[in-house]
């Protein structure tokens, strides 16, 4: 511990190089081990050290500080502590408005490292309140940083702001701000649920698209005319296979004629998860029938044979006979209008989880 | 005068007397003048046309060819003159000019006098900017939109904060269909003014117009693929049957091509050889059945290749033919043939076969993309004549 303490001396801004570049890289390497984590964050001036050093002119020395940054804010008890504190100093380490700073800098080199710290803060819900706020102003510039995939200079791809933006719609406000038409944030994002080069930018895009689709207020915007949202997440459902010329008129313009190259998406998680979104779409009865009328039981149907024969994946094969079930059923069958309002009792609600184990065993031979 | 004024108090005669004196001495003067008759006004008998030509008064503006007058000249030089102004000058005469013309509508003098403008080089890129941006404005009215997006886009580079350059040259794309700058522009519209209404309403409208684009494409290159692999089955299928054609010659590879299957015969012309969609495996074949009697032709469009020559003559005789008097052409009463051009014969259809086993005898060949027939009354003269019809074997050139 006094070991660490020692160091605090080594880092900061005036030392000499040397000093501080090694000093640093033995804090970060400490930062890979629990305990090694656990003495840093307990040193509050070991942590400002950390603060000063991001801004040293020497890049190898400012990249390490921010590295440190990252793995002491990857769990949720790092993260509060860092942010706290950042706040709590004099002068403020305003590492929000920092963090937003460098990616929105064509020419900032750690903006990549920077997004992943900003993305472990956010994914803390009880900080996305006041993160939001500081962010607000710059969202727009955010989004553009993320839909414009050359954007940063120096290399950086920017990736982690798709699971930024994710965290961000944890609250409502949040989904408020992404949803809202004035500023059009979810239309550049959308696109990329279906960006195979990188995971990391898909599964955020997919993760948004989840947070809005399981808060019903967005249900009218996502199903408007507009049709963006339901094909960012139909897209990487479908396949290259052909519908007769009936079921085609039926489906959204993008989602016609795919070609033969046409994949789906290859990380089942994902998979569930945008079937999942459907099922949250199937709520009410007029989505409902929006939903059939776009031709979305067509799609599910060449997908669950793509799935039990190529994906086999059992719980994205329940997840999508779960959206069918409903889609499939005429609404006198249904009888109520919002699925959402019924109520369903512990015993019930544990009896239909076992139901569901017992029977995704048996999905697959 | 002014010492005699000072010193001396006029009374009011002496007043008078030298105001007469004044007077006569001015008549005095101006009879001394040199008369001249006033030759530079107007004939009266002209004052019209000469109004007309009189660049304050005149209603219509000289044409080109027309005879200027002086003063015009006079006035167009310092307008124009370089030497009279300065290159911003000049530029900016050329720009009211420009102006003035798209006022009235006429778009094309608009853009000449833009250009004019353009060529007087002046420094000031503001100035440039804005001439650039009226002529874009010029032709977009007279729907030149390439030339219309090119001078709107170097007016932004003058000034790359000119908002109505920009939402001209969005437009321009949009007619274009350059789908890519279209967007581009318009987002830049929006980051300057979220509330562009009309930008919103363009980028939406050009991204329909481009999903519309490219699903048409997508359409096009599916149904290709489609035809594609059912010409491909079509091949397998005749190769597999070594299916032979008088087209080409015997011991040639046989490239079977779309126009090798196409059928020559006009009645068959949209019925070219298939695969049956229903079970994919059958060949369906157009046919022409010839009568050397009545000298004419019945054509079939689609026989199945497991039809039987009875069956194909119980279609053809299912009513009788109308030249056919003597009610010869009936089923069991005629003989049915097809000729080997390439030998020059003929050979008996044995009418228990399937049309695909006929194709396999070795002398069978399809020809013009279909199979042909002849068929005549059994034991007739008319088949007598048919079968020893002198016929020349096939020459290829």
């Amino acid at each position: 511990m006094d070991s660490v303490k020692e160091l605090i001396q080594f880092m900061q801004p005036k030392q000499r190089l040397d000093l501080k570049a090694v000093a640093l890289t033995h804090v970060l390497g400490l930062t890979g081990s629990s305990d090694g984590k656990a003495a840093i964050l307990s040193l509050d001036d070991m942590l400002m050290a950390i603060f000063g050093l991001t801004f040293d002119e020497n890049q190898t020395v400012a990249k390490d500080a921010v590295l440190t940054l990252i793995n002491l804010t990857a769990e949720e008890e790092g993260a509060l502590k860092i942010f706290a504190l950042a706040k709590q100093i004099q002068p403020t380490f305003a590492i929000v408005d920092i963090a937003s700073k460098q990616i929105c800098d064509e020419q900032a080199g750690l903006a990549d490292a920077w997004s992943m710290v900003l993305s472990n803060l956010t994914r803390c819900e009880s900080l996305v309140p006041e993160i939001l706020n500081q962010l607000e102003a710059t969202l727009p510039q955010l989004a553009k940083a993320f839909a414009k995939l050359d954007y940063n200079k120096k290399n950086c791809k920017l990736h982690y702001l798709a699971p930024i933006f994710c965290n961000l719609t944890q609250v409502s406000r949040g989904r408020e701000l992404c949803c809202h038409a004035r500023y059009q944030l979810l239309e550049k994002l959308l696109p990329f649920a279906s960006f195979e080069e990188n995971v990391v930018r898909r599964g955020g895009t997919i993760g948004i698209l989840k947070n809005v689709c399981f808060d019903s207020v967005y249900h009218d915007i996502i199903l408007n005319e507009g049709d963006n949202i339901l094909v960012a997440i139909l897209q990487p459902l479908c396949g290259p296979e052909e519908f007769n010329d009936e079921d085609n008129d039926k489906l959204p313009i993008e989602l016609q004629y795919l070609p033969e190259t046409k994949t789906r998406e290859t990380d089942p998680d994902l998979r569930k998860m945008l079937l999942e979104c459907l099922l949250q779409l199937c709520a009410t009865r007029r989505t409902r029938e929006i939903l059939r009328a776009k031709g979305v039981y067509e799609i599910l149907r060449e997908y669950h044979k793509w799935e039990a024969k190529l994906g086999r994946d059992s719980e994205c094969l329940l997840a999508c006979e779960n959206v069918v079930d409903i889609l499939i059923k005429k609404e006198d069958e249904i009888g109520l209008d919002n699925y959402k309002t019924i109520e369903v009792s512990a015993e019930q609600s544990e009896k239909f989880v076992q139901e569901d184990a017992a029977y995704v065993k048996s999905l697959l031979d | 005068m002014e010492e005699l004024a000072a010193s001396k108090n006029w009374t009011e005669e002496e007043r008078l007397e030298l105001a007469a004196k004044l007077d006569a001495e001015l008549d005095a003067f101006i009879d001394g003048l040199e008369k001249k008759r006033y030759e530079e006004g107007w004939p009266e008998d002209r004052w019209q046309e000469e109004m007309d030509k009189h660049p304050f008064f005149m209603k219509r503006a000289p044409q080109p060819g027309d005879e200027v007058h002086p003063m015009f000249e006079g006035l167009q030089k310092l307008k124009y003159d370089p030497e009279e102004n300065t290159r911003e000058e000049l530029a900016l005469n050329y720009k009211e000019d420009g102006n003035f013309y798209m006022k009235h509508k006429k778009f094309r003098m608009a853009v000449y006098s833009f250009t004019e403008g353009i060529k007087s080089k002046c420094e000031n890129q503001d100035v440039l900017a804005v001439l650039y941006n009226n002529r874009s404005a010029a032709h977009y009215f007279i729907k030149n939109y390439r030339s219309s997006l090119s001078d709107a886009q170097r007016a932004l580079f003058y000034k790359p904060d000119y908002t109505k350059a920009r939402w001209r040259a969005a437009q321009c794309a949009h007619e274009l269909d350059k789908f890519d700058v279209c967007t581009q522009l318009c987002e830049e519209l929006l980051e300057v003014d979220i509330d562009h209404k009309e930008a919103k309403a363009l980028l939406h409208k050009n991204k329909m117009k481009k999903l519309e684009v490219e699903r048409n494409q997508r359409k096009e290159l599916a149904e290709a693929r489609r035809r594609a692999s059912r010409l491909q089955k079509l091949k397998d299928a005749v190769e597999q049957r070594s299916i032979k054609f008088d087209d080409q010659r015997l011991n040639k590879k046989l490239d079977i091509t779309e126009e090798l299957l196409r059928p020559k015969f006009l009645p068959l012309e949209d019925y070219p050889v298939h695969l049956d969609e229903a079970d994919g495996s059958t060949l369906i074949w157009p046919a022409a059945f010839s009568y050397p009697e009545f000298l004419f032709s019945d054509f079939q469009q689609q026989l199945p290749e497991t039809a039987t020559m009875l069956d194909c003559l119980q279609t053809l005789f299912a009513e009788p033919l109308p030249c056919d008097k003597n009610q010869e052409y009936r089923v069991g009463n005629v003989n049915v043939y097809y000729e080997n051009r390439k030998v020059g014969c003929v050979h008996k259809v044995d009418m228990t076969k399937t049309l695909r086993e006929l194709m396999d005898e070795k002398s069978f060949f399809v020809s013009g993309g279909s199979l042909l027939f002849y068929i005549v009354p059994k034991d007739s003269r008319v088949e007598q004549e048919f079968i020893h019809q002198p016929r020349r074997p096939m020459v290829y050139s």
